[in-house]
């Protein structure tokens, strides 16, 4: 059963992200300027300008908020697909542990035991700058892991009897994966699909600040590198690439504090694992 | 309605098991037979067999005759299609018989939504029905509870009604009353009475069960049927020495243990009858194997019927 501590932790990881989601939502709202005016290069924070301008004049704080947008969609996005396309092959593959299985999981291996950085550099690299290749090279690379997970569960659950029953009862395959295993994996579905958000987050600020992604789309992670490449961090201009820096940092915490702490909240569970 | 020619299973583990050593046995029509034996004599793989829910490491051989049709020549559609709906299949209700995740009522329906008999709105007055008559107590309201709600008791009247759900006339039972205490199988026994016009082939350890439920009761002891015979002939007169020995051990009979175990399985190739070792009635002719002594439709497997 959860006690009143564990369950702070994903409120606290809720809070922040709805926070960040309010924030790109009502973007248009909050910031006090469009992100792509440009006025005077390289001021320092200042009343018209909370967090300063940057080399080519355009507001970092609207910057910011803006980023939130591009940054937490990329996120999610790309975490739906990766998951979507994990747990079903996953599923399938414990369920048909035979030919079709054994085929799937040598795939999801030999993705598992490419190094996933560098082959997400290369594919970012190798393709157009855009945001959308920056969410194929990062679905490409990240899929496996949840495979793997869904389907050591399933080889699990399959084995359990209700599902000999079903098998008993002329239930027919589809169904059995979808109907019966799938919400009996459910919770570290939505567990590793949180998981992935922030890690899809961590990559696009990666591939962004390495210079892979659009040169005109705005995320935190492109803040971070015109600020890197165009001599905010050699100057020290803390307001120009701290705050991204913090934002990304808060919302990976966010998404952490509800993937590790928000299971449990399915109140069957834990009565299954008694039984 | 149901005829098992010559079914045998081997496991093709490391050293093959055969669980399941030439096994034939008619189910009427309408009537109830129980199988009872001892851990480890293959009445649940016979069971299974049926329904072709073994795993591919079981290699089967043999007919079983159902409608006029061999299921064992069957392609996978045409068994999904027997499944559940002409034959069906009872779990015993302890441990995870039920889906935790799915709620009742869902449960008892799904057999008759996958075989196309009614619409997912239909599901809920469906299982109400169905449970009503098998008194689970408040069915408006427990169809929309999860399995972990119910006792081990109601758990087997859930799994009694998903199982003749979809309409089956034959219903195949492993063990409906394991793990259920005295006044717990009585309710069971009740659901077992309800199922009138369904033929049961019923797998039991709880020879009291065998003796309300069954028309017909069968032996099985090391992998074959030792005897086969209506009820009450049984109970008043076994012919087997096991079966003699299975109902001195009832509490009402002086709860007197046979002593030993059943030989293991490698050793089912020698001949020789398999009981031998704790036989008291045994002789030297006993290290052949025994003949199948029939008397009607009753019948026996032991020398001391041979002449
Ligand atoms: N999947 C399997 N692989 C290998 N051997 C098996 C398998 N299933 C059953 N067996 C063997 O078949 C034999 C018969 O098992 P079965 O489960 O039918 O016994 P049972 O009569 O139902 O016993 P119980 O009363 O304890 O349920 C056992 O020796 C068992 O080890
Ligand atoms: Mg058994």
């Amino acid at each position: 059963m959860l006690n009143k501590k564990t369950s702070l932790a994903p409120k606290m990881g809720m809070l922040i992200l709805m926070f960040f989601v309010a924030v790109a939502i009502f973007a248009p709202i909050i910031s006090p300027y469009d992100p792509n005016t440009i006025t005077s290069p390289y001021l320092k924070p200042s009343r018209e300008h909370f967090l300063g301008t940057n080399d080519i004049g355009q507001d970092i704080f609207s910057e910011l908020i803006y980023g939130a947008r591009l940054s937490l969609f990329i996120g999610f996005f790309s975490a739906f697909i990766v998951t979507l396309v994990g747990s079903v092959l996953g599923i399938v593959s414990g369920y048909y542990k035979g030919i079709v299985g054994r085929i799937i999981m040598g795939v999801t291996n030999i993705a598992l035991v490419i190094p996933s950085l560098p082959l997400t550099i290369v594919l970012a690299a190798y393709m157009q700058a855009s945001i959308w290749n920056i969410i194929i090279a990062i679905c490409a690379t990240s899929w496996a892991g949840t495979a793997r997970i869904i389907r050591s569960r399933t080889l699990q659950i399959r084995e359990l009897p209700f599902i000999k029953i079903e098998h008993a009862l002329g239930v027919g395959n589809l169904q059995i994966m979808f109907a019966h295993i799938l919400p009996n994996v459910l919770e570290v579905i939505l567990i590793k699909g949180t998981l992935a958000v922030s890690s899809a987050m961590l990559t696009e600020a990666g591939l962004s600040f390495l210079g892979l992604s659009s040169s005109t789309a705005k995320s935190w992670g492109s803040i971070l590198h015109y600020a890197f490449f165009r001599n905010g961090v050699l100057n020290n201009y803390w307001w120009w690439y701290m705050p991204p820096i913090i934002c990304i940092s808060l919302c990976v915490l966010g998404f952490m504090l509800l993937g590790y702490h928000g299971k449990g909240k399915n109140k069957t569970t834990n009565k299954m694992e008694l039984t | 309605m149901l005829a098992i020619k010559d079914l045998s299973v081997e496991f093709m583990t490391d050293h093959k098991v055969k669980a399941v050593d030439r096994v034939s046995l008619n189910i009427r029509k309408g009537t109830n037979t129980t199988i009872i034996g001892e851990t480890g004599s293959g009445k649940s793989v016979l069971i299974l067999s049926i329904l072709r829910l073994l795993p591919p490491s079981a290699k089967i051989t043999g007919k079983v005759i159902f409608e006029n049709s061999d299921l064992f020549q069957m392609s996978k559609k045409e068994t999904e299609l027997i499944r559940g709906r002409k034959i069906s299949y009872i779990p015993q209700g302890s441990g995870n018989a039920l889906n935790p995740l799915l709620i009742i009522g869902y449960q008892v329906a799904e057999p008759m939504i996958v075989h196309k008999m009614i619409t997912k709105k239909q599901a809920p007055q469906r299982s109400i029905d169905l449970l009503k008559r098998f008194n689970l107590g408040n069915e408006e309201r427990r169809i929309h509870d999860y399995p972990h709600t119910l006792s081990g008791g109601m758990k087997q009247r859930v799994l009694v009604a998903m199982g003749i759900s979809a309409g089956a006339g034959l219903i195949l039972a492993d063990e409906p009353t394991k793990g259920l205490d005295k006044s717990r199988v009585f309710m069971v026994v009740d659901c077992f009475q309800q199922l009138k016009s369904e033929t049961i082939l019923c797998v039991t350890h709880d020879l009291d069960f065998a003796q309300v439920i069954g028309d017909y009761v069968a032996v099985m002891y090391a992998a074959q049927i030792v005897e086969y015979s209506k009820k009450d002939d049984f109970f008043s007169k076994p012919l087997h020495p096991y079966s003699e020995a299975l109902i001195n051990s009832m509490p009402e009979n002086g709860l007197k243990a046979l002593k030993g175990f059943a030989p293991p399985h490698d050793t089912y190739s020698y001949s020789g009858c398999r009981f031998f070792e704790r036989c008291s009635f045994k002789s030297d002719r006993c290290r052949s194997d025994p003949p199948l002594v029939e008397f009607g439709i009753r019948q026996v497997r032991c020398w001391k019927y041979a002449d």
